[in-house]
């Protein structure tokens, strides 16, 4: 009996073990860069959004301090460009349109991989495992004045999917406040759930705002037709639900 | 050994354990936050003879953390994971109830044993308690999973 019982008790392990992820590299965990400390930090003035262009990490995580200005200055700072094939990024516009201010990194080489870039001299920006091809692409957008509990990106939390080219992968950016611990994200085919997804940054600290890239791979994305996301506070309560339809290839 | 060669060596494993700890949606969540500690204080790793028990007790005590401010939160992941996307993870419903009727450290005394074969005096030294609290553990545990799995 005694044996039996050890018998279901190590198959009960052994799926547990097997249903475990993949560990992401090591690189995709890495701290994000301090600039200030906490007693720094002020009210919530910014959101961010990324714009995809590239190959971008499943699950890559970007985390946004949360006092950029409203003009901020952005330089990259590390890539993996060699010193003769410049990475530079435009000046932002300086009056913003609605808030929106936007950068647009250059390179003049293929398969620049772009890990940190700074906002106001201020390390506020790790993106790990972007690669942006040749010539120009905006990656990366910042908005300012979106407060959590309204605006375009502040709820439903998960933005419309973009079809990122050559690959075929759907890719959603999640943002978080301090107000939302998580996203649960649901990809279906308008019968089943082709995909499910926590999407929960853990690197940032109180206070920070946090864009989850979320990367699905091209034989979700094929059949998958709207979505839906429940965020939920520390407290497991949901805060609201949203969602939305993909528009087919 | 530095914090890459021994997220190279144990994240694999260390995230298998995690996943019995809390389930495999935030298993690479846990793992993640102990090894984003690390590359901040890699000096946690100088001196250690014997990575693993440092590593499993870390993974452990990120649990309990995490536990404490989200302990719905996880109860709701188990709970969606045997109809979401549960239903590719772990296909048998009947393992999740019997999981999520475990203490957290029965989950990992279980784990150690069953999966990874330690015998008692080393799960022991893993967790930093006594051998009676492992012993006391695994009975509890089997118990559980005895009318769990019946």
């Amino acid at each position: 009996m005694k044996d039996q019982l050890d018998q279901r008790i190590h198959q009960l392990v052994t799926e547990v073990h097997d249903a475990a992820p993949v560990p992401p590299p090591l690189e995709l965990i890495a701290p994000q860069p301090t600039g200030a400390t906490a007693g720094s930090r002020r009210p919530i003035l910014a959101a961010a959004m990324v714009v995809i262009s590239g190959v971008v990490a499943l699950g890559a995580v970007v985390v946004l301090r949360r006092d950029i200005t409203e003009n901020p200055a952005a330089t990259v700072v590390e890539s993996s460009v060699p010193s003769t094939a410049p990475v530079a990024t435009t000046a932002p516009p300086t009056s913003a349109e609605e808030g929106r201010v936007a950068f647009e990194i250059e390179s003049e080489a293929d398969g620049v991989a772009i890990t940190e870039v700074d906002v106001d001299n201020q390390r506020c920006l790790r993106i790990a495992g972007v690669e942006t091809p040749a010539a120009a692409s905006s990656i990366l957008t910042c908005e300012n004045d979106v407060q959590p509990a309204g605006g375009p990106l502040a709820r439903p939390g998960v933005l419309a999917p973009q079809r990122e080219e050559g690959t075929g992968r759907l890719v959603f950016v999640g943002l978080h406040d301090p107000g939302v611990a998580t996203i649960l994200l649901r990809v279906d085919d308008g019968t089943l759930p082709l995909h499910r997804q926590v999407i929960e940054p853990t690197l940032w600290a109180p206070g920070d705002i946090a864009v989850a890239l979320v990367a699905l791979p091209a034989e979700v994305s094929q059949n998958a037709s709207s979505f839906t996301t429940e965020l939920y506070d520390n407290d497991g309560t949901v805060v609201s639900v949203g969602g939305g339809t993909i528009p087919a290839d | 050994m530095t914090v890459e060669a021994a997220y190279s060596k144990w994240a694999a494993a260390l995230t298998q354990y995690a996943a019995m700890l809390v389930g495999p949606d935030d298993a690479g969540d846990v793992v993640g936050d102990v090894f984003a500690r690390l590359l901040a204080e890699p000096e946690r790793l100088d001196g250690l003879i014997d990575h693993r028990p440092y590593l499993y007790r870390s993974v452990l005590n990120a649990v309990r953390m995490r536990a404490r401010s989200d302990r719905r939160r996880n109860r709701r992941e188990w709970a969606n994971s045997s109809s979401q996307h549960g239903a590719e993870l772990l296909r048998d419903p009947a393992v999740v109830a019997a999981v999520r009727r475990l203490s957290v450290q029965q989950r990992a005394v279980t784990y150690l044993a069953y999966w990874e074969d330690l015998d008692v005096s080393t799960i022991a030294g893993i967790l930093a308690v006594s051998e009676g609290t492992v012993r006391r553990q695994l009975a509890r545990s089997r118990s559980k999973l005895r009318e769990a799995l019946a």
